[in-house]
């Protein structure tokens, strides 16, 4: 009698633990499909040689990169707008973020916990807000200069982002080096730079680059700040959205997709994930 | 000299020792500036302008009332965005959460070569972008879509996804997925995996280890991917806007439009303020029970 009882149990346990992993399973494959599949449908669709027929396909054409790079405003948006905004936001960023950093996990400083979750604000509030606080901001200040008010909106976004990355590299990093450089006669300075930032400098790339990216693909922070002739590539993407459709953004959206896919690639090799989203 | 001191051997002097940590302060002292003179000062800001009166003049509004808030909380036509955008926010938040976090317990539990792949999956399309990936939606769901043209081969029909709640649904799952698995994953990660083994050890099944042990240790991680994802989907502007149809208006998408199409600041400052303290408490909600949970168990 237990011992069937103890067998019908056994059973009952396998078949939970069993459909406990199948559940698991499915749900994790579903994820990724709504993860994955709209970038996947922008990178065949941006190879089709006809604007909407699908099926059956009927071959493979760089048409629309072509006209991509025919179409002034996309060219601008991209190479005259986006890319140096990120890159100069990102250097803002990392540089404020990186001295943050060290300040905070190196230096005698008072109210450390306070200072990090105080520079961790932008990252908390919805971007469509910071962009708005800044439009009514810059409205009262007088600053119509299109650059000016988006890098420095993406610069305060951008800023949490640095401040992880590094704060990752510095805490990972062994004060007996440091020690030992001093103890060998260099000086603070001398010991920063000879053995410090050699050390972290891969944690304040990776910092770098993601700041870069983040501010690259930035939508809502950039809707409320945009000038004429200064829209950054997803707002000027959105406007075009609103009213028609093209395979040319296909084309725009994977040739994104390709150069950031390239830098996530290094960030990983540089500092893994783990050290900003934990 | 076989130790030395990591603060230089001048804080010996109690000026040096002044000096000392007056360079730390500049050091921090430009982020803290930065931060509050580009955020907090234009949120500020932001919460005046709420009390201002609107006028067709005066872009910046003038006077003091309280008649934003007024109107945001009883006019029937706003307050029925509002309930819709919490009904979204709450559908987007659990499915979210039912997607999410499987991924950040596998992420938690695999190998270390399947989680830089799983890690990799997650991470790409978060990068990419919401603009691009929400193209990709429109691509899909569209009447001439990728989705209606293999329906259509299949079944001889249309199906009617775009431009409905169904579709701005699906399109914020997938965008603000990534914001539940990596708190997920943190917090399973950090659980002490004996805990597991000692539940296995004294009769628990697998499946009964889980639910005892592994789900309520990793409720941290549940609780603020939430917050992530509610606040996101109240603040979500293009997603609504691309995929959904006339009455898919989120407080976000009504942000936009009353500050930019209708130029009314003060009434679109009223429900940002809304939308920040609704956040913030939220978030200092979860710190203090996060907080009061450590102190019982201590």
């Amino acid at each position: 009698m237990s011992t069937t009882h103890n067998r019908i149990m056994k059973r009952l346990d396998w078949m939970l633990e069993h459909s406990g992993r199948v559940t698991l399973y499915v749900l994790v494959s579903l994820a990724l499909l709504v993860l994955t599949a709209p970038i996947l449908v922008v990178t065949l669709i941006s190879f089709n040689p006809t604007r909407t027929q699908y099926f059956p396909p009927s071959g493979i054409s760089l048409r629309w990169y072509a006209e991509f790079f025919q179409t002034d405003y996309f060219v601008h948006s991209f190479f005259v707008v986006s890319l140096p905004i990120a890159l100069v936001s990102a250097l803002i960023a990392t540089v404020l973020g990186g001295a943050a950093a060290y300040a905070i996990v190196r230096q005698d400083i008072p109210y450390k916990n306070l200072i990090q979750s105080f520079l961790l604000i932008p990252i908390m509030i919805p971007g469509v807000i910071i962009g708005f606080a800044l439009l009514l901001t810059y409205g009262k200040v007088n600053l119509d200069a299109g650059y000016p008010r988006l890098i420095l909106a993406h610069s305060v976004r951008l800023i949490p982002y640095a401040l992880l990355t590094t704060m990752a590299s510095l805490y990972s990093f062994d004060d007996d080096l440091i020690r030992a450089a001093r103890g060998l006669g260099a000086n603070r300075y001398e010991a920063f730079y000879k053995v410090t930032f050699p050390i972290i400098k891969s944690g304040v790339i990776a910092g770098f680059l993601l700041s870069f990216i983040i501010s690259f693909a930035n939508v809502n922070i950039s809707l409320f700040l945009v000038r004429p002739g200064v829209t950054p590539l997803p707002v000027e993407i959105f406007s075009f959205l609103k009213f028609r459709t093209s395979p040319i953004i296909a084309a725009i959206s994977t040739i994104q997709i390709f150069l950031i896919l390239v830098l996530v690639l290094i960030i990983q090799r540089l500092a893994g994930f783990e050290s900003v989203y934990n | 000299m076989s130790w030395v001191p990591l603060t230089s051997t001048r804080a010996w002097t109690p000026l040096a020792r002044v000096t000392n940590l007056e360079r730390g302060h500049l050091l921090i002292l430009a982020p803290i500036s930065f931060v509050a003179l580009l955020l907090l000062l234009p949120l500020g800001y932001l919460a005046v302008i709420s009390f201002r009166e609107f006028n067709p003049n005066v872009i910046h509004g003038t006077g003091v009332t309280l008649k934003n808030y007024g109107q945001l909380l009883l006019d029937p036509f706003y307050r029925s965005y509002i309930l819709y955008t919490l009904r979204l926010a709450t559908i987007v938040s659990v499915l979210c959460l039912l997607l999410g976090y499987p991924v950040g317990f596998l992420l938690g539990r695999t190998s270390a070569r399947k989680r830089a792949v799983l890690l990799f999956l997650v991470v790409l399309p978060l990068m990419a972008g919401l603009v691009i990936r929400t193209f990709g939606w429109l691509r899909i769901f569209g009447a001439e879509g990728l989705l209606n043209q293999l329906w259509l081969v299949l079944f001889g029909s249309k199906l009617q996804i775009l431009g409905t709640t169904k579709a701005v649904i699906i399109g914020m799952v997938g965008v603000y997925l990534p914001f539940v698995v990596m708190p997920v994953y943190s917090s399973v990660e950090s659980i002490d995996r004996t805990l597991e083994f000692a539940a296995r050890n004294l009769g628990a099944s697998k499946v009964q280890a889980f639910y005892k042990i592994t789900l309520p240790l990793s409720i941290p991680g549940i609780v603020l991917g939430s917050i992530f994802t509610f606040t996101l989907s109240m603040s979500s502007v293009i997603t609504p806007k691309l995929l959904g149809g006339r009455n898919d208006v989120t407080i976000g998408a009504l942000i936009y439009d009353v500050a930019l199409a209708n130029s009314n600041w003060p009434f679109a400052s009223a429900m940002a303020v809304t939308v920040v303290v609704i956040n913030f408490l939220l978030i200092f909600g979860y710190l203090h029970i996060s907080r009061g949970g450590m102190e019982a168990e201590q």
